[in-house]
C-alpha cells in the first residue's frame, strides 16, 4: 500500500514506512486427535490366564473424513521509524466445521470406550494477532532486536452431534471435570460452586443446581443427614456432580503471546525469551487430593489456617478425620479452580562462536552454548506449573492439574560445528 | 539428444507410474488385526475364544468387582476406608444412576455380550461360506457356539442380579434389561427398550440349553476344565438359573445330570467328574483347578485383574481399603463354630479383626475367581428337594451334610433338626452364607428370595439401616449414560 500514489504523497508516509494490507483465505484439513486407524475395525491381542486373545477393541467408521477448517485473515504490516520498528496487526477467523467428535454410545450396545468417532460438530477460533519486532542496535559489533508478539483468542463450540447437548469428559476416568455445550468455549472446566466456609459452623459452604446454599458435615449421623441447608430449612439431597456441577471456568488462554530478546556482541551472543498466558484457570486437582482429610497427606495448612470456632474467616473447614469431600477430593469444586495467568521465563542463552579457525581444519564455526530452558515462572498459581495438562492434548478436557510433574528446568551446554 | 530427452522422459514416465502406490493412503496398522482377516487360521479363531472369556474377566465384573459388589451389599463385610473406588457407596446403598460402580458394571457386561456378539456373527458367517471348513472341525465350531452361549447367558444373568427386580416379584413381570442379541459395529441402534425379566431368562435358558447340546464333554487339562466352558458347567449354572426361577423341579432334574446318586459321596460320573474337594482351603490354592472347581477365571503375574479390582485386594488385612468381618452377636461369623474350617482359615490383623482367608495373594492378585462350584450344585439341589416335596428329606439332609461336614465334621444334621421346611431353607441359607463367604453369593440368595438385605453397623463408617425388598435403594437403578443415549430405556423403580 505504500506504493500508492495517496499514501506515498501524503504525511502517513513520513511516519509509517512500508505499508501493505493483506487478506488470505484458506481451506485446511485436520486429523489430529484421532489415532491413524480411526476408521478401521480393529481387533487386538490379549491374554486370558496364559493363553493369548484376540478382542474386537474398536469399532472404526468408514465414512471418518477431515476435518475442514475454514480461516479468514484480514492482516495489515507496516514499519515506522523507518523500518526500525515492524509491526504486525492481523484479525483471524478459523470456522471449523466436521469436527470429529466421540459421538457417545449408549452402554448397551458394548462398543469398545462406548463411543464411535464421528465428523459431527462445529467450532470456531477468532482473535487478533500482533507482532512487533524492534531492531534496536544494529550496528557492526553489536546488535540487539526484540520481538513481541500478542494474540487475542476467542473460541466458541456451535454444534454438537445431533441429540447431543453436552459433552462431559473425565480424568483418569474417575471424575467427571470439563464439560463441552454450544454457546461456550471447548472443554469448561466443570465444578460444583462453593462459597468459601460458614463461618458460624465451620462447614463448606456448596451451592446446589437450585441455587441454594448446602452445608456439609463428614461426621454427622445417620449419612443421610450430612447434607443440610445453611438456612436451617432442614436435610437436603447430597451434592453431586452429576446433578450440581456447572460449566464454571474457561481453561482456554483468552491472551498469550511472548517477547524476544537476541543480542550480538562480536562473537558472543545471547537470547532471553519470554512467554506469557493470561486469563484462563486451572483446575488444582493436585491441591484438592493433598488437602483430603485421610492419612495419606500432610498438608499443612489444613490445620493451620482451617476454621477453629465460630466467626473465623477462613477457606478450610473444620477438620474432620476421614473427610474426603470437603476440600473437593471426592468430587471437583470451585474452590480448587485457580487463575492460571503465567510468565514464563522460557530460555536463556549465552554463547560465543569461533570464527577464525585454521583452513586446514575445514570448520568454518565452532559455537560453545550454555542454555537454561524453562528457568523460571512467574505466577499466582499455586500448583507446580500452570502449563501442565493432566489429559495431554485432549480438546475435551484442558485445563486439569491431578498429579501431573510439571515440566523442567533443564540447563545444556554444547557446541555446534559447522563443517 | 532429442533421443536422450525422449528416452529420460520415457524412463520418468513409467517410473511414475509404477512408482506409485497407494496403499500409502490406506495404511495397515501392523500391531491389530481387521475383521477381514481375524477367522484366517484356526489360532486367530481360538484367540477369539479366549478373547470373549477375557472380556468377561474384567477387573470391573468376573475378573473381581462382581463378586464383591454382591458380598459388600449385604451384611457380612465393613469397609476399613470410606474410599467410593473401594465401593463404600455399594456398601453403605447411596449408590445413584451416575456412581462408577453403577455405570461401569453395566459397560462391562455389555461390552462383554457384544463380544460374543460379535464373535458369533463371525463365526456363523465364516462357517456358512465354507471358509472355516478346513481350518476347524465340526465338533469345534459347536464347542466354540456352546462356549458363546454360555457365556453370554452368565452375562444376561449377572444384569439382572443386580439392575432388576427379583424374578419371585410378580413372576418376572418387571423390567429386565435390554436384550441385545446382534453384534454392533457401527453408530444407529442406540435405542432398545428392555425386555421383561421373564423374557431375559427365557433368553438365558434357551442359550444354555443350546449350548448344552453343543458343548464338549471335557478338555484334556484340568486347567482347561476349570477355565472354560463344558457340558457339565452349563448344567451347573443351569441348577443356579433355574433357582432363581423357583422351578424346583427343574433344579433337581438338572443337577440329577452332575449328582450321580442318592447317597453321598456325590460326584458326577459323566463328563468332567466333579466331586467336593476334601480340603475346603485347598480349593483356594494353587493351582485352583480341583474338581470342585467347575469355573474359575485364572490370573497369572503377567495377567492381573487391574487395581482396586481383584478379590485379593478387597479382603486383605494390610490394605488401608479394604473389608472385614462383622463379628456382632448374630452375624454369620457367630454362627461359625470355632473348629469349622471355614472359620480357622480367616487371617487376622494386629487389632484383632476378622479377614477372610480365601484371596492370599495380596501382592500378585493371581488367586483364580470363583464363578461356581460344586458345593452350590449340591446345595440348590438340597434345597430344591424340600421346596418342591415340601417335607425334609435324608436325602436333602445328605446333600446339605456333605457341604458342611466337608468343613466342620462335627455338624451334621438329622432330620429331627428340621421341625418344619423353614428350619430347613434357613440352615441352608446359613450353609451358603458361611461356605460362599467373599465369591459372592450372599446377594444371589437375597435376591432370588426377596428378602430383606439385613442392617449393618458399621463402627465409625456408620450405620446402615435394613433395606426392605420394595425399597427404592433394593436394587441398582439403570446407569445415567443408558438413560441418556438409549431413548427407550427407562428406570426401573
Amino acid at each position: 500500500m505504500s506504493n500508492e500514489e495517496f499514501v506515498a504523497n501524503s504525511a502517513l508516509n513520513n511516519i509509517f514506512s512500508d505499508i501493505r494490507i493483506k487478506a488470505s483465505y484458506g481451506r485446511v484439513g485436520n486429523m489430529s486427535g484421532i489415532g491413524n486407524y480411526s476408521s478401521l475395525f480393529l481387533y487386538s491381542s490379549g491374554v486370558y490366564g496364559a493363553v493369548p486373545t484376540l478382542t474386537f477393541s474398536q469399532a472404526g467408521n468408514a465414512d471418518l473424513k477431515w476435518e475442514s477448517s475454514d480461516k479468514y485473515d484480514v492482516g495489515l504490516s507496516f514499519g515506522f521509524l523507518k523500518d526500525k520498528i515492524q509491526t504486525e496487526v492481523s484479525w483471524f477467523y478459523n470456522d471449523i466445521n466436521n469436527l470429529i467428535l466421540s459421538v457417545p454410545q449408549s452402554p448397551s450396545k458394548g462398543i469398545p470406550g462406548n463411543s464411535i468417532p464421528a465428523n459431527m460438530g462445529s467450532m470456531y477460533n477468532t482473535g487478533v494477532e500482533l507482532s512487533l519486532t524492534s531492531y534496536n542496535f544494529v550496528k557492526k559489533n553489536f546488535t540487539w532486536t526484540t520481538n513481541f508478539n500478542f494474540t487475542y483468542l476467542k473460541n466458541e463450540v456451535t454444534a454438537l452431534a445431533p441429540g447431543v447437548t453436552e459433552i462431559r469428559a473425565t480424568t483418569g476416568g474417575l471424575e467427571t471435570t470439563n464439560i463441552t455445550v454450544v454457546g461456550k468455549p471447548i472443554g469448561m472446566i466443570l465444578v460444583v460452586e462453593t462459597r468459601g466456609v460458614d463461618p458460624q459452623t465451620g462447614r463448606r459452604i456448596y451451592v446446589n443446581n437450585q441455587g441454594k446454599e448446602v452445608l456439609f458435615g463428614f461426621e454427622i449421623t445417620p449419612s443421610a443427614n450430612r447434607w443440610f441447608y445453611r438456612d436451617g430449612s432442614g436435610v437436603a439431597p447430597a451434592i453431586t456432580t452429576a446433578a450440581d456441577a456447572k460449566p464454571y471456568a474457561c481453561a482456554i488462554p483468552k491472551f498469550y503471546g511472548g517477547l524476544d530478546n537476541n543480542l550480538t556482541f562480536r562473537n558472543f551472543d545471547f537470547a532471553l525469551n519470554l512467554t506469557y498466558a493470561l486469563d484462563f484457570y486451572v483446575y488444582n486437582g493436585t491441591k484438592a487430593g493433598l488437602r483430603d482429610q485421610r492419612w495419606w497427606n500432610n498438608s499443612v495448612e489444613v490445620y493451620k489456617t482451617a476454621w477453629k470456632q465460630p466467626d473465623d474467616i477462613t477457606n478450610i473447614p473444620k477438620p474432620v478425620m476421614n473427610d474426603n469431600i470437603s476440600n473437593g477430593s471426592s468430587f471437583p469444586i470451585s474452590e480448587n479452580v485457580e487463575r492460571g495467568d503465567y510468565l514464563k521465563v522460557r530460555n536463556i542463552s549465552l554463547g560465543y562462536s569461533f570464527t577464525k579457525l585454521p583452513k586446514a581444519l575445514a570448520i568454518e564455526k565452532i559455537r560453545l552454548y550454555a542454555q537454561v530452558f524453562n528457568a523460571h515462572v512467574f505466577t499466582k498459581y499455586t500448583g507446580s506449573d500452570p502449563e501442565v495438562s493432566t489429559n495431554g492434548d485432549t480438546n475435551l478436557a484442558p485445563g486439569v492439574d491431578r498429579n501431573t510433574a510439571p515440566q523442567a528446568r533443564t540447563w545444556s551446554f554444547g557446541a555446534t560445528i559447522n563443517f | 539428444m532429442k533421443n536422450i530427452i525422449k528416452a529420460t522422459a520415457a524412463i520418468v514416465v513409467i517410473l511414475l507410474t509404477f512408482g506409485c502406490s497407494t496403499e500409502y493412503l490406506n495404511p495397515v496398522p501392523k500391531t491389530s488385526l481387521s475383521d477381514l482377516t481375524v477367522f484366517d487360521t484356526k489360532d486367530r479363531v481360538v484367540a477369539q475364544v479366549n478373547g470373549m472369556y477375557a472380556m468377561m474377566k474384567s477387573g470391573q465384573f468376573l475378573g473381581g468387582r462382581f463378586f464383591v459388589y454382591n458380598d459388600v451389599r449385604c451384611e457380612n463385610f465393613i469397609p476399613k476406608s470410606s474410599n467410593l473406588v473401594t465401593n463404600f457407596a455399594t456398601w453403605n446403598h447411596t449408590v445413584v444412576s451416575s456412581t462408577n460402580e453403577v455405570q461401569n458394571l453395566w459397560s462391562a457386561v455389555y461390552a462383554a455380550v457384544n463380544a460374543i456378539n460379535v464373535f458369533l456373527e463371525g463365526l456363523d458367517e465364516n462357517w456358512e461360506n465354507g471358509k472355516l471348513k478346513e481350518k476347524i472341525t465340526e465338533a469345534e465350531y459347536k464347542q466354540f457356539k456352546s462356549e458363546a452361549y454360555t457365556l453370554r447367558a452368565i452375562c444376561y444373568f449377572d444384569l439382572l442380579q443386580m439392575y432388576s427386580k427379583p424374578y419371585n416379584q410378580g413372576n418376572g413381570a418387571n423390567q429386565g434389561v435390554p436384550l441385545r442379541l446382534k453384534a454392533q459395529k457401527s453408530s444407529g441402534e442406540n435405542d432398545l427398550a428392555p425386555s421383561t425379566v421373564a423374557e431375559v431368562y427365557t433368553q438365558i435358558l434357551k442359550d444354555l440349553n443350546d449350548a448344552e447340546l453343543l458343548a464338549i464333554d471335557k478338555y484334556t487339562t484340568d486347567l482347561l476344565n476349570t477355565t472354560r466352558i463344558h457340558r457339565n458347567t452349563i448344567i451347573a449354572f443351569k441348577t443356579r438359573v433355574l433357582l432363581h426361577m423357583q422351578n424346583w423341579a427343574g433344579v433337581v432334574n438338572e443337577s440329577a445330570k452332575i449328582v450321580s446318586s442318592t447317597t453321598p459321596p456325590f460326584k458326577a460320573t459323566t463328563g468332567v467328574p466333579h466331586e467336593l474337594n476334601p480340603s475346603y482351603a485347598n480349593i483356594f490354592a494353587a493351582p485352583y483347578t480341583s474338581k470342585e472347581s467347575i469355573f474359575s477365571m485364572p490370573f497369572t503375574t503377567t495377567n492381573t485383574p487391574g487395581t482396586q479390582n481383584g478379590l485379593p485386594h478387597y479382603y486383605s488385612p494390610s490394605s488401608s481399603e479394604s473389608y472385614y468381618l462383622g463379628t456382632a452377636a448374630g452375624s454369620t461369623f457367630s454362627k461359625m463354630d470355632p473348629s469349622d474350617a471355614r472359620r480357622t482359615m480367616l487371617v487376622t490383623d494386629s487389632q484383632g479383626r476378622y479377614f477372610l482367608g480365601k484371596f492370599l495373594d495380596y501382592t500378585n492378585l493371581t488367586n483364580y475367581a470363583p464363578v461356581i462350584r460344586y458345593a452350590e450344585v449340591l446345595l440348590n439341589r438340597a434345597e430344591a428337594f424340600v421346596r418342591a416335596g415340601g417335607s425334609v428329606t435324608q436325602e436333602a439332609v445328605d446333600l446339605l451334610n456333605a457341604v458342611r461336614t466337608r468343613s466342620f465334621p462335627g455338624g451334621a444334621y438329622t432330620t429331627a433338626d428340621f421341625a418344619t421346611p423353614a428350619d430347613f431353607y434357613d440352615a441352608v441359607l446359613l450353609e451358603r452364607n458361611i461356605e460362599f463367604l467373599g465369591e459372592g453369593m450372599r446377594n444371589l440368595d437375597i435376591m432370588r428370595l426377596s428378602l430383606t438385605i439385613p442392617a449393618k453397623d458399621g463402627g465409625s463408617m456408620g450405620s446402615v439401616p435394613a433395606i426392605a425388598p420394595g425399597s427404592a435403594t433394593y436394587i441398582w437403578p439403570v446407569p445415567v449414560n443408558e438413560l441418556n443415549f438409549n431413548k427407550l430405556m427407562t428406570p426401573n423403580n
